[in-house]
């Protein structure tokens, strides 16, 4: 596959080798997280698929990404094709990537809905999406232990996780709210001091 | 369905009215949803909202795609592809423009620090999703087994989570979870 001409990521790509993304792979990757989560666990399987197995992020990256689709309205998952189709190609990306992630189960999804409103059957559902979802709930929690990687050799950054955590689980205070008062202090603490530019933003 | 026009006005209202009220995913707004569909518009009943409920969980996708089938009961196809447009377009416009302009601060300090800053945080507030996950699923001893179990696998082992989700649905299948 040879990219010629004027791609937007060919130009970087001299120097850090930025992965080429192109509107029918950001729509397969957002299908294929999509048809994946039977279930729930959307998250798990974006950061299993974008970041692990396509590196298209890292994962600082991807954790920002996580937590901006939290805070904007909208469902996350949706948020965060959006972040990434528009990240590598623009306005098309993000059309690709939502096309992607919701064209398949939506035909999936009103099928059953046809199935269910014109014959009355309650699939057996019930009881198989209690095992689903118990499991979706473990793979939930895998993803935290998955990405917490240099962070333990970080105190000041387990503390803020710490943080995040007790403030939303222990003392239930809203997402919003905590991102408030967490943020300023940890930008504070991770402002860039006398450091060089990075290079590859020579222009 | 008589009033075709009538009812996909209504589905687009109702729909387009939470769309950027839906802050924190897509079960903030389902009591309004269910609010709307059940008492208010009597699109259908408690028990159809309940089993169409368990049919868009268990479904791939976003769990706010219930709104389709909302939309479908409500006005049909139409009403089906009409719901997901007004409850996604306003907030993915909104998201589309954040990350303009989140993009075009690349190299601002202020950004790079949120980047490093946030990381750590929003790590926080995965384990959270997880936990909160946990306390909304798990009601038995099995379940809560299940959870750990699948946890451990999938740090510690390279084993597809597919396989692993199949296995736990086939437990629950046979009543062992309930």
């Amino acid at each position: 596959m040879t990219v010629t001409g004027s791609a937007p990521g060919a130009a970087r790509s001299t120097q850090e080798s930025a992965p080429v993304v192109t509107l029918p792979g950001l729509a397969l990757c957002f299908l294929q997280i999509a048809l994946s989560s039977f279930g729930g666990g959307l998250s798990a399987w974006t950061q299993r698929i974008v970041v692990e197995r396509r590196r298209w992020l890292d994962n600082q990256q991807f954790l920002t990404a996580v937590t901006i689709s939290r805070l904007f309205p909208g469902p996350n998952q949706v948020n965060m094709a959006i972040f990434v189709g528009q990240h590598f190609r623009g306005l098309p990306g993000a059309v690709a990537a939502l096309v992607g992630l919701l064209g398949v189960p939506l035909a999936i999804l009103l099928t059953l809905g046809w199935a269910y409103f014109h014959y009355h059957t309650v699939p057996e559902l019930r009881a198989t999406l209690s095992g689903v979802v118990a499991a979706a709930a473990g793979m939930a929690l895998s993803m935290g232990f998955k990405l917490i990687g240099n962070y333990l050799t970080q105190p000041v950054a387990l503390l803020f996780a710490v943080a995040a955590f007790a403030g939303v689980s222990v003392f239930h205070f809203s997402l919003p709210l905590v991102v408030l008062v967490l943020a300023p202090l940890a930008m504070a603490w991770y402002w860039p001091r006398g450091e060089l530019p990075p290079a590859r933003e020579v222009h | 369905m008589s009033d075709g026009a009538g009812s996909l006005l209504t589905v687009a209202a109702v729909f387009a009215s939470l769309s950027l009220v839906s802050i924190g995913g897509g079960n903030t707004v389902l009591p309004e949803i269910h609010r709307a569909a059940v008492q208010r518009e009597q699109w259908m009943t408690d028990q159809q909202f309940a089993d169409i409920y368990a049919i868009s969980e268990a479904a791939p996708g976003p769990s706010s795609m219930i709104s389709s089938l909302v939309g479908y009961k409500a006005a049909g196809l139409a009403g089906a592809l009409v719901a997901i447009v007004s409850i996604l377009g306003p907030s993915s416009l909104l998201m589309y423009v954040a990350c303009l302009t989140w993009e075009r601060f690349r190299t601002a300090k202020w950004r790079i620090a949120f980047e490093r800053g946030l990381a750590p945080v929003s790590l926080g507030l995965l384990f959270s999703s997880g936990v909160t996950v946990v306390r909304s699923s798990d009601h038995t001893a099995v379940a809560y087994a299940i959870t750990i179990v699948v946890m451990v696998l999938l740090v510690r082992s390279k084993i597809s989570p597919l396989l692993v989700m199949a296995g736990a649905g086939v437990l629950g299948a046979l009543g062992l979870v309930g």
